[in-house]
């Protein structure tokens, strides 16, 4: 009887979890205005902010909703403080603002740039209890504000859901950016050997194929106000001190979501006097081993991989077997990673910007000297030495053993 | 003897003494918050820990293993005299009424800034008090019961947690961080390690309730590894997830890591789960405690109806934390960091038992059961 009541008790204080909402705050979800995405500003006197709020009625009919229309509202707020601007915020909204569902985090170049703003902008979020560190973080060019909640947002019907999205599937595949969240960006912040990364949003513009075909599609100025903007999230931006630093591009952002352990999958083209090679490097990683050589910090970055070839385009007209290339095609493709990996490091320099973490590199193989290093100041990026090591095996992926040009039509038989 | 005593188990007593003194790392993680910092270390300090629970536990377990029998104040009467007894009473009563006071303040310092924003604090305190005190009231037996249903849900939880956080870990927070840590400042973090820990001095209290074929130094050795084991699956994932920084500056860093947990975009926010498993843990703490300076204000001064002292060391508490001094945050996170009382913890834990055992071993004191059988 006993074990039977503590059976019993077991289950219904296990069923109690379900009553749980995980909204800490002591109100009524449907008194909440829930943000969805949040941008903030500083115009070097002003902290503004907007937030997407979920219209809940809108999310409900989410699939009955048409492509473009949006299921949240905007809210604009501005003021002396970060307290002040999401107060006035609060002003417009009927409902009391709750940011623990806050999927993206947009901050904008000007204000990332200004470290005394970034560093009370963290300072009030971070004391906040409904403060969300897994949402992602974006930065974006001050110019773009208006095309934030505007933009294209593909399938979903609100921005802060699209962007989540985005970091949800596109690691998966193929993508440059590095999808940090606001939690790995304080992590960096606050690590002394390694800088912070954000990604950087830009806009394109892409006129709507419909109606370019139109026959009344011919006024330009008419043409440039019905472009849609699509995000364009295929850019890295630096920071250094928590204050940011520069932009990287494209393929530059590579290195860096390897050495940070983020990279899934990248695709890159590698050319010499006889053939064009398309690779997909899959599960790399890197590793800095750091060292001193002449008075310089020497970095020596070991990067392992699968590499897999897509496709061999023959300058020739030499039909030559894949399998007696191996060495060729691998020794291709170190010299293709080296040329992009020089030029991020380039970039790196450039702004003085760690984001590899050779810092903590040199921390977890000589912490003494790491130490000695940041007293005297002397972690000099700038001033390093880097070179390349590859561990990288030959792989054909796929259902495949025999590419489909190979396949022969008859069986062979004596 | 009193025969109708509660009987405690071996299962029991580990779970009750393990899951009890994980709370404090739970709600507050003291260990992050020393005054010397200790950077990725810290949870090295905690397996450093593991000989100095030992070595300070020892008195105690060695009083537990010889005198199974005796209740603390006959054991401290016949080693010390009686007002020797009392004296040692009242001052460990006020030792362990003191830090349940500290314990209570952690949980509702986390309770008003990450829970309950803006809730009365009084409030909080009330909700808490009237279970501790009811708690108390049913004796160390329903206490002990109550932990092996809650405290293994408890458990389950931080093992749950640890897996489902596995995203959000970052292995360079594990990167030396912090400042150079020497030998010796590992040692003396593990050693207040001990002194956060230091309540399971209740063992001396609660010892002729735990059933007689019970082995005490295995009991402590099992409850201790188990503690450091949970300490470790609650620091680690902590430590990976939000960096030495961040879990420093954080009122409570194990709910901010919690909140950071989630899988498949599916499982998301579940930090009030956990929150939901710990409060049954945290009142079986807090009762332990209460139920233990009971005990020790009973033998010192004896009633025939001990609950009058569990209603009034529970007042007792609830009415101090009103105070100004615990109502203002500020205030009262400076009070629950000071070291101090994790330095002085220590000593009372390993002095208080030491001169008992010295006494006993003088005065040759002999168990009950022996004196009996001669």
């Amino acid at each position: 009887m006993r074990r039977i009541v503590t059976i019993l008790s077991i289950i219904s204080f296990s069923l109690g979890a379900i009553l749980l909402s995980s909204c800490s705050y002591l109100v009524e979800p449907q008194t909440l205005a829930v943000v969805s995405c949040a941008l903030y500003d500083y115009d070097g006197e002003k902290f503004i902010v907007d937030y997407e709020i979920i219209a809940p009625a809108a999310a409900a009919k989410d699939s009955s909703l048409k492509l473009g229309e949006r299921a949240g509202i905007i809210i604009h707020g501005d003021g002396d403080c970060v307290e002040t601007a999401i107060a006035n915020a609060g002003r417009q909204t009927e409902r009391l603002i709750y940011s623990a569902s806050c999927r993206a985090r947009i901050f904008t170049e000007r204000l990332a740039r200004d470290r005394k703003a970034m560093s009370k902008m963290f300072d009030y979020l971070m004391r906040q209890p409904d403060f969300r560190e897994t949402a992602v973080l974006f930065i974006v060019n001050e110019n773009d504000i208006d095309k934030v909640f505007s933009a294209d947002t593909g399938l979903t019907h609100l921005t802060g859901e699209y962007l989540m999205g985005l970091s949800d599937s596109q690691p998966k595949s193929e993508s440059t950016a590095p999808f940090t969240t606001t939690l790995s960006f304080i992590n960096a912040a606050l690590s002394s050997g390694i800088e912070p990364v954000a990604t950087y949003i830009s806009f394109e513009t892409k006129h709507d194929s419909a109606m370019e075909g139109s026959e009344s599609g011919g006024n330009e100025a008419e043409n440039s106000e019905n472009a849609a903007a699509h995000f364009n999230l295929n850019s890295i931006a630096l920071f250094k001190n928590c204050e940011m630093a520069g932009v990287l591009y494209e393929n530059d952002a590579l290195l860096i979501n390897i050495l940070r352990g983020d990279e899934k999958q990248h695709s890159l083209d590698a050319e010499d006097e006889d053939m064009l090679i398309c690779f997909a490097f899959s599960k790399m990683k890197g590793k800095i081993k750091a060292s001193e050589k002449d008075g310089k910090l020497d970095l020596k970055i070991v990067i392992k991989g699968q590499l897999n070839v897509n496709d061999v385009i023959f300058k020739t007209d030499e039909d030559v077997e894949l399998s007696d290339l191996n060495d060729e095609i691998i020794e291709i493709a170190e010299k293709r990673l080296t040329e992009v990996f020089t030029k991020t490091i380039k970039e790196l320099k450039k702004y003085d910007c760690d984001a590899i973490g050779s810092g903590n590199a040199i921390a977890s193989q000589d912490y003494d000297k790491w130490m000695k290093i940041k007293k005297d100041g002397t972690h000099d990026f700038q001033d390093s030495n880097v070179h390349f090591e590859y561990d990288i095996s030959f792989a054909r992926i796929g259902e495949l053993t025999t590419p489909f040009g190979k396949m022969s039509t008859e069986t062979d038989t004596d | 003897m009193d025969n109708a005593r509660p009987k405690i188990s071996f299962l029991q007593g580990v779970l009750t003494l393990s899951g009890s003194l994980l709370m404090l790392s739970f709600y507050m993680m003291p260990m992050v918050k020393s005054n010397k910092p200790m950077g990725s270390n810290v949870w090295l300090s905690i397996l450093v820990a593991i000989p100095y629970f030992v070595v300070f536990g020892a008195p105690t377990v060695l009083i537990a293993a010889k005198y199974k029998i005796e209740s603390f104040g006959d054991l401290a009467e016949k080693a010390l005299g009686k007002t020797g007894m009392k004296i040692t009473a009242v001052f460990l009563a006020l030792f362990l009424l003191v830090s349940n006071m500290v314990y209570v303040v952690v949980f509702g310092l986390f309770a008003r800034e990450s829970l309950l924003e803006g809730f009365p604090l009084w409030l909080i305190y009330a909700v808490t008090a009237v279970p501790i005190i009811y708690t108390t009231t049913k004796g160390i037996g329903s206490v002990c019961r109550m932990a092996t249903v809650f405290i293994p849900l408890m458990f389950i939880g931080i093992i749950v947690f640890a897996i489902l956080g596995f995203n959000s870990y970052e292995l360079y927070n594990l990167a030396p961080s912090g400042g150079k840590v020497s030998l010796l400042d590992l040692n003396i973090q593990a050693i207040l390690i001990v002194g956060q820990s230091s309540e399971f001095v209740a063992i001396l209290v609660f010892n002729r309730n735990l059933n007689k074929k019970v082995n005490r130094e295995k009991f402590f050795c099992v409850a201790t590894l188990i503690l450091i084991a949970f300490m470790l699956l609650i620091v680690l994932p902590t430590l990976l997830t939000l960096g030495y920084e961040y879990m420093r500056s954080a009122v409570n860093p194990y709910f901010v890591f919690m909140r950071q947990v989630g899988m498949y975009g599916d499982i998301e926010r579940i930090q009030a789960l956990g929150v939901f498993l710990s409060i049954p843990a945290f009142l079986i703490r807090a009762a332990t405690q209460n139920c233990a300076v009971t005990e020790v204000l009973n033998c010192a001064f004896p009633k025939p109806d001990k609950r009058i002292f569990s209603v009034g060391a529970g007042l007792c508490i609830f009415l101090t934390l009103l105070l100004p001094t615990f109502t203002e945050s500020a205030k009262f996170s400076d009070f629950v960091s000071v070291p101090y009382f994790e330095a002085a913890s220590v000593i009372i834990v390993f002095v208080l038992p030491l001169i008992l055992l010295i006494f006993l071993k003088v005065r040759k004191i002999k168990p009950v059961e022996e004196t009996v059988r001669n």
